[in-house]
């Protein structure tokens, strides 16, 4: 009888603890909420600390939701065993609310976003493959692969320059766009791209 | 005393499979269309509801699977 009342009075002091970490995780996210509103904001909406906020709340849920089939509690100490959900299930949450609003962001620049781990959506390109002149191009001197090269650079950086693809690259000199039926207007100088406006046939 | 204990073990299975019926769905979307889902916990309005249901879901699981509040009737499961 004594055995059972007391697993009984142990069982019922872990339950009313989990019960107090929810309402205290409540509470501070609504007290977050409330004193840092601004920042709060931005915390929530910045993709890698939102979605682990939102991780860690899916983790408490299940910590809650799954406490009470864990076998073998009974042989950790109850203060031991609060100490042991309290860290496994509630302190994810509970820092980053804590914590979460105090950081500026800036430090998460380089990460890679989580939404895009997950998206199936094409991630845009920084690079261009583009034409450049190898060497010193003279006037009227037709383009080949010997005197022109592509490389792969930013196009915000190289505007007017004509982007390689399968239609004008060397390769196919039947295609009606390709390079290699191209020369030059004005001479070009070595390193510089090859723009529409300094070779005949134009593009378009 | 036979009956509390099938009672309490009826509330913790009840929130365990609600839980995991739950979770296995939104799984599920995810693996078919995550470019469903994502979207969605991105927009900030979608995260802050989703954020703010967990916290209430695991307050109400706490409140109820841990027998805080007692049914005032026994349920018809058990009955049978």
């Amino acid at each position: 009888m004594n055995i059972n009342r007391s697993a009984k009075t142990r069982e019922k002091a872990i339950k009313s603890f989990i019960l107090k970490c929810t309402v205290i995780q409540f509470a501070i996210a609504v007290a977050t909420c409330a004193a840092l509103s601004n920042r709060f904001s931005e915390f929530f909406c910045n993709e890698n600390l939102g979605s682990a906020l939102l991780c860690s709340a899916i983790w408490s849920v299940i910590g809650t939701a799954f406490y009470p089939y864990i076998r073998g509690t009974n042989r950790i100490v109850p203060d031991a065993q609060k100490i042991l959900i309290l860290v496994i299930f509630y302190a994810p949450t509970l820092s980053i609310l804590t914590f979460g609003p105090m950081l500026d962001g800036k430090g998460f620049a380089n990460f890679p976003k989580i939404s895009e781990l997950f998206s199936d959506v094409p991630q845009l390109k920084t690079t261009e493959h583009m034409f450049f002149a190898r060497f010193p191009i003279a006037q009227g001197e037709a383009l080949t692969a010997k005197n022109t090269i592509v490389l792969a650079v930013d196009p915000t950086k190289h505007v007017g320059g004509i982007i390689a693809t399968k239609d004008n690259h060397f390769g196919d000199s039947k295609n009606k766009n390709s390079m290699l039926l191209r020369k030059s207007i004005y001479p070009i100088e070595a390193g510089s791209e090859i723009r529409d406006s300094d070779i005949e046939p134009h593009y378009q | 005393m036979e009956e509390i204990e099938e009672r309490k073990n009826f509330k913790r299975d009840f929130v365990g499979v609600s839980v995991a019926i739950q979770f296995g769905i939104l799984f599920i979307i995810y693996a078919a269309t995550p470019g469903y889902i994502i979207p969605f916990l991105n927009n900030p309005i979608g995260k802050t509801t989703a954020f703010i249901l967990l916290l209430w879901q695991a307050f109400g699981i706490a409140l109820y699977g841990y027998s805080a509040i007692e049914p005032k009737s026994t349920p018809k499961v058990l009955a049978m």
